[in-house]
């Protein structure tokens, strides 16, 4: 009866810490999951204002160069490279000034990007300026 | 060796025969240990097996506790670095501000004569050996002459630049790098952010080219 009673509780230490990790390990790699995600979106953040800066910037320097160009005509700017803190971002301008776009407005399309190679972040800025 | 290999043809037999359902029962097998190991031998075995199973145990949790530390750090520096990168937006946008302001309102040759004269102290074509911090509004910089004067307070849970008891523990950077020799008409703008946060420090900066493109 004594052994029969032993026996059936072998292996409890053995489920007990096994639950114990178990349930632990879990908490760890949620709070681990959520941390992750967080420092990403942090990053994400710094990455959208890289991109805004340099597509204001391109924006600026299309201003800058406005009147230089030539009536109704399209321009691209040569790509406005070494923006932002590093050096890494990048602009790419067009300047539409054909009535055939659009009649009133001359369009300036500013993108930016947080990194020139990557391009994985992107903001666009559109400046109309009426005739 | 005779008694194992019996049971391990034993229970292979039963599981070729039971399928899923029937369970292989350990009953015989650990009674049948029992008895065949001599009393000499298992005095003590238990303790050790306590201990062993203990170490694991124990460096499994350190594993486990090591990785929840490092998680709820990692949460705090997201948020500070939100923090800085607004604090490093709002840096930005300032300057672009009184850049606005003395182009469209300023008299003469605002973009040289108020603007840029407003900045000339923080010119550091370097690095931030030379930056300034931002005044309360009206609009206006002031030259940091060590980096504390630079230091961000908080007033109500606001970031403010005057002087109180509660500091924030983030120090913002502003300084002005004139772009290309003959081309008076572009400045480059540095805002950074820096804190420290456990025994290391960070940085969050932006940087924007402006340019004197208004034409009153």
């Amino acid at each position: 009866m004594m052994i029969k009673n032993l026996q059936s509780n072998r292996g409890f230490v053995m489920l007990f810490a096994v639950t114990l990790s178990a349930i632990l390990l879990t908490i760890a790699i949620g709070v681990a999951n959520i941390a992750f995600r967080e420092v990403k979106f942090s990053t994400n953040a710094r990455d959208t204002n890289d991109a805004f800066f340099a597509a204001d910037t391109g924006a600026e320097y299309a201003l800058y160069n406005y009147d230089s160009l030539s009536p109704d005509s399209f321009t691209t700017i040569p790509d406005i490279v070494g923006l932002g803190s590093l050096g890494q971002s990048c602009a790419i301008v067009t300047v539409d000034k054909r009535i055939s776009n659009d009649p009133d407005n001359d369009v300036i399309i500013s993108k930016g990007y947080n990194n020139c190679n990557s391009k994985s972040v992107q903001r666009e800025l559109q400046v109309k300026i009426p005739r | 060796m005779e008694k194992i290999l019996k049971f391990l043809f034993r229970k292979s037999n039963k599981l070729n025969q039971g399928g899923f359902t029937q369970l292989v029962d350990f009953g015989d097998a650990i009674s049948s240990r029992t008895k065949s190991a001599s009393p000499k031998f298992t005095t003590g075995f238990t303790l050790v097996e306590v201990l062993v199973a203990i170490s694991i145990f124990t460096v499994s949790l350190i594993g486990i506790m090591s990785v929840l530390a490092s998680g709820i750090a990692n949460t705090n520096y997201a948020k500070q670095k939100m923090i800085a990168t607004y604090l490093a937006q709002e840096g930005i946008e300032y300057i672009r501000n009184m850049r606005d302001t003395a182009v469209l309102y300023g008299n003469g040759n605002p973009w040289e004569g108020s603007f840029k004269a407003q900045l000339s102290s923080c010119n550091d074509p370097d690095e931030d050996n030379n930056p300034c911090g931002l005044d309360e509004p009206p609009f206006g910089v002031t030259v940091c002459t060590n980096p504390s004067d630079c230091r961000l307070y908080l007033d109500n849970g606001n970031y403010s630049t005057t002087v109180s008891v509660v500091d924030s523990g983030f120090i913002r950077k502003i300084w002005m790098v004139p772009i290309g020799a003959g081309n008076t008409d572009e400045v480059k703008i540095f805002s950074r952010v820096e804190w420290t946060q456990g025994s290391g420090g960070y940085n969050v900066t932006f940087s924007e080219n402006l340019f004197n493109w208004i034409e009153i």
